[in-house]
């Protein structure tokens, strides 16, 4: 375990900053938290939620500037979403979830980097027996923007190691929650981190 | 102010602007009886008992109502409380439907006035005790329907996908009726799907703990339980 932690604080207070010109194409391999979907009173307070979820995203960035980078990410995550009545969770439907960002990334020291996003939030219910959940009539579409932080280190010429830390927030309803009278839409944060590989094509 | 948190901060500024609002929860009429009259009795299906499997005789269209009203109810959900599912093997289901005396005419199901020209009944089983402690049907639930004779094929086929839509509300739990003849589970139902107050209904009642299990075989389980029937 001291290893790994002394290999691990090497990795990210050693990384070099990437050269103009440079491609750099990333796997980020993770875990993500996501906030209630809804929240909602029927006798007992009722939330729902995706549970913690294994994520994977890949991209691929470049540099525009000497301190900035452009990139695009493609982001899967894929858990069961949960309802959670009274101190008891009960499966709904499993979901994956799209998550298509375009990256501007400022590198601030020689192995940290902070990042913005933009994109778009694809919900993809996973079962075909989706009728009574909230994803009956749809899977929604909608706008995200997010902030990260990166730590990222070479380990040879081409490859690059690193961890990731990344929130971003988008608004979420569905047709069933509007035809059920629901007004406007809940904001659900997600919480992603995990480690990175990039490997650099030239 | 260096440039360098200009984008940490403009994008902070557009997530506290997406963060501002806040929404409403789905609105609910003040929902009916659903217990089951003179014993208090509540039941609704558990999470461990989806999908609740149905068996239809096949007569007729029957399965196409059955899937039909089960289409229907489990629209009136929105966070997983209910499931349903027809199912070939009489003795793997917890419902079993059935058509009383001949298959009706098939008919497309149009937007004509409704006939009461077709009954329905549920029949729900007598309780017993369960050896966790709680008390538990003593059999399947079981809906019956017949038409009657002399009518249009369509107006049978109307009355038949509302009446049987009407009795799986109670084979969903609804063990009694809505006094409003607006709303699917009225007596005399005319209303063609759930109305709000009906989808309000539902939704408490699947929230309302329930004093009663759904059927399980056991040991010395009466082979034809008692029953209290529901029209």
């Amino acid at each position: 375990m001291r290893g790994f932690t002394l290999t691990f604080l090497g990795l990210l207070c050693g990384a070099a900053p990437t050269a103009r010109g440079q491609v750099l194409v990333g796997l980020d391999v993770g875990g993500m938290w996501t906030s209630d979907l809804a929240q909602d009173v029927i006798v007992n307070a009722i939330s729902v939620a995706p549970a913690l979820a294994p994520t994977i995203a890949v991209a691929v960035g470049t540099p525009i500037s000497d301190v900035y980078s452009v990139g695009i990410r493609v982001r899967w995550a894929h858990s069961d979403v949960t309802r959670h009545e009274l101190d008891a969770d009960f499966t709904v439907l499993p979901l994956t979830v799209w998550t298509g960002t375009v990256t501007l990334e400022r590198t601030l020291t020689n192995w940290g980097t902070v990042e913005g996003a933009v994109g778009a939030i694809k919900y993809a219910p996973g079962s075909d027996d989706r009728s009574a959940t909230l994803f009956q009539d749809d899977a929604p579409l909608a706008a995200t923007v997010g902030l990260g932080a990166r730590a990222r280190r070479p380990i040879s010429p081409r490859w690059t190691l690193g961890a990731y830390l990344a929130y971003d927030v988008h608004q979420f309803v569905t047709q069933a929650l509007r035809a059920g009278g629901a007004v406007g839409a809940r904001t659900v944060h997600r919480v992603s981190g995990g480690i990175s590989v990039y490997w650099s094509a030239r | 102010m260096t440039r360098r948190w200009l984008l940490p901060l403009t994008l902070a500024t557009a997530m506290a602007i997406a963060a501002c609002e806040s929404p409403d929860t789905p609105v609910r009429l003040t929902p009916y009886q659903f217990r089951l009259a003179g014993t208090d009795t509540v039941f609704h299906w558990p999470d461990s008992s989806l999908p609740v499997r149905f068996w239809v005789e096949p007569a007729g269209a029957l399965p196409q109502y059955v899937d039909r009203g089960l289409r229907m109810w489990e629209r009136q959900f929105l966070y997983g409380e209910f499931r349903g599912l027809r199912v070939s093997d009489s003795a793997a289901a917890d419902v079993l439907v059935f058509m009383e005396g001949d298959p009706p005419p098939q008919a497309p199901l149009t937007g004509d006035p409704p006939l009461l020209v077709c009954e329905g009944v549920t029949l729900v089983p007598a309780r017993q005790a369960d050896p966790s402690g709680g008390t538990r049907f003593a059999g399947r639930l079981e809906v019956d329907v017949w038409w009657y004779a002399g009518f249009a094929a369509s107006d049978v086929a109307n009355c038949l996908a509302r009446v049987t839509a009407h009795e799986l509300g109670h084979a969903l739990g609804i063990f009694a009726h809505s006094a409003d003849p607006n709303d699917l589970m009225f007596l005399r139902p005319d209303a063609p799907a759930p109305s709000l107050r009906d989808r309000s209904t539902i939704q408490v009642l699947y929230h309302t703990p329930a004093d009663i299990l759904p059927w399980i075989p056991m040991p010395g389980s009466p082979a034809v339980a008692a029953t209290t029937p529901i029209r």
